[in-house]
């Protein structure tokens, strides 16, 4: 199996903020996490990505146990993710931004040469600069940019990782509906060269891109399917979409 | 186009560098014995502020207790030059080494702490080693009398020795010391390494996901802040011909972090004329008002609100974003 999460719970306190959570996910598929706020969709992802140790429960990638290694050990491994709330470095420029995020997935030969010699990072930078439509921007510092533009360079921080598993949290949150068009566009040019677990609260763009869904509810999944099979589960409906979609 | 503008550019860095060495190599020529110590004391001391710039400026980390691995390497050069072996070279060696081990161990210690609680564990081991070596009466450290007495060997130079009891040969070899170290320095902050600290300094908890160990960065940065400190501070006893506990003090800590804000951090230039200034300022307010360090804290306050990216701020190209 690619990717597997088997029985994951965390509690704070007396809040279970997820409860036996297992699902897995094949490689090469994009696997969309709904439901509604305080569902513990983030802290889902916090547990998968090291920020959280989870109480009990396994994560395994690429047939390796992964369950609470930190974020930077499992960068290297191939998993990155984004965040809902805009991640990025606001006094470095745009392409400083994304070239440290290429630098990061090598281990640390050559730390203290010259950073213009590092010539992979840099081309890596410049193509990943490009198929965001950031490369007029490239020396402009991060934290002038719009709102919808640091989304991109979320997702552009994520992507210069390389991984084989991204983490997309929420990429969309605060984009005009012609920026989540762009999104939707670029994450379907993503499908099938990453593997993709995105939570996300467009219901339009989920069932644009999901090859599968999980609807997580009070910490626990409350459906998995593919998309039509969660459209038409009645409990879904209630929780999530109201009573009519 | 573009690669014109950096040859050109290049050429005016070597260009200014040149002129600013000639200048600082000529200058002792018009100043009087007084004034050439001055110089010396202020250069060894900017490299002292320079390696705080390290941590603060670059990895944004604050630390209040830097005097630790800058007396530590006093302390380690007069050991080295009254009882061991009479070689500056020796001494510096000893001195990077004692302070690095030293920032090592209060680095791995502390580092789990973030800012303000960070700066006061760093504060703790400083005042620690202070009061160690302050109630050392017993020892060749001398407690509070301080180690004095260093002698002040000649430097080997190859096949050249250099006097260093003449102010004006010191006054050189310091300016040399602290030039090769600014470009260590400036080497380290402009490479991938230097790239993880800014990002460090930009927003720490985004760095692990990008596959860095940030703990180990800090702790990395910190180490090769300690032994710079450490290498001014054995300078700093070579020229004295002692090592006491001022060296060590928290007034010390505290003066190197002014003498970084007024300058500009993160810029390790600003730090190094932060020093001149406030080595020169002090000297000259102090032969004529007692209470010298209300003014300069005045200073202080008026920089912080007014340039809050220090001298060097008023000289820097505006953000064309801003």
């Amino acid at each position: 199996m690619f990717f597997e999460v088997k029985e994951l719970c965390r509690s704070f306190g007396a809040l279970q903020a997820v409860h036996n959570v297992s699902f897995t996910l094949d490689e090469g598929t994009t696997l969309s996490i709904i439901g509604p706020n305080g569902a513990g969709k983030t802290t889902l992802f916090n547990l998968i990505t090291g920020v959280f140790q989870p109480d009990s429960g396994e994560v395994t990638f690429k047939g390796a146990r992964v369950t609470g290694m930190p974020p930077d050990k499992l960068c290297h491994k191939g998993i990155a993710r984004s965040f809902q709330i805009t991640n990025i470095f606001q006094g470095l420029s745009v392409f400083e931004n994304i070239r440290l995020a290429c630098q990061g997935r090598k281990a640390t030969r050559r730390m203290f040469s010259h950073v213009s010699k590092l010539k992979e990072p840099i081309e890596e930078a410049e193509k990943i600069l490009d198929l965001l439509g950031l490369l007029d921007l490239r020396d402009t510092r991060a934290g002038t940019l719009s709102h919808g533009d640091q989304r991109y360079l979320e997702i552009g921080m994520t992507l210069a990782a390389k991984p084989s598993l991204v983490l997309f949290d929420e990429p969309t949150a605060g984009m005009t509906p012609m920026e989540t068009k762009a999104t939707i566009a670029l994450i379907n040019k993503l499908k099938g060269m990453v593997t993709i677990i995105l939570i996300e609260h467009d219901i339009n763009m989920v069932f644009a891109v999901s090859d599968r869904i999980i609807v997580m509810d009070q910490g626990s999944v409350l459906a998995e399917g593919l998309p039509q099979e969660v459209k038409a589960n009645e409990a879904v409906k209630t929780a999530y979409f109201g009573e009519e979609i | 186009m573009g690669k014109l503008n950096s040859g050109s550019n290049i050429t005016r860095v070597i260009l200014f560098h040149a002129v600013v060495l000639a200048v600082l190599a000529i200058l002792p020529l018009f100043l009087s014995t007084y004034h050439q110590k001055l110089a010396v004391e202020a250069i060894i001391l900017s490299v002292f502020a320079m390696s705080l710039d390290l941590v603060m400026g670059y990895a944004g980390i604050a630390t209040f207790g830097h005097a630790a691995f800058f007396g530590i390497g006093g302390y380690a050069m007069g050991v080295m030059l009254k009882f061991l072996f009479p070689s500056i070279w020796l001494g510096l060696i000893l001195a990077g080494f004692c302070s690095a081990v030293l920032a090592l161990f209060v680095g791995v210690v502390s580092i789990r702490a973030k800012g303000i609680y960070f700066a006061i564990l760093t504060l703790a081991f400083a005042e620690v080693v202070y009061r160690i070596i302050f109630h050392s009466y017993n020892t060749p450290l001398g407690g509070s009398d301080g180690l004095v007495g260093v002698p002040t060997p000649m430097l080997g130079l190859g096949p050249f020795e250099i006097n260093l009891k003449s102010t004006t040969n010191f006054y050189w070899v310091a300016v040399a010391f602290a030039y090769l170290s600014y470009l260590v320095c400036k080497l380290i902050v402009s490479s991938p390494f230097g790239s993880i600290l800014s990002g460090i300094r930009e927003n720490e908890n985004r760095v692990p996901f990008l596959g860095f160990n940030v703990k180990w960065s800090k702790v990395t940065a910190f180490v090769i802040a300690g032994a710079f400190a450490g290498f001014s501070g054995a300078m700093f006893t070579a020229f004295k011909s002692y090592a006491d506990t001022e060296q060590l003090s928290f007034l010390l800590s505290g003066k190197v972090i002014v003498m970084d804000l007024i300058g500009g951090i993160g810029t390790l230039i600003g730090p190094m004329i932060g020093a001149v200034v406030i080595t020169v300022f002090e000297s000259i307010i102090s032969t004529h008002f007692a209470a010298h360090n209300i003014i300069i804290g005045a200073i202080f306050v008026a920089v912080v609100i007014f340039m809050p990216k220090g001298f060097l701020g008023l000289f820097a190209k505006k953000d064309r974003n801003e």
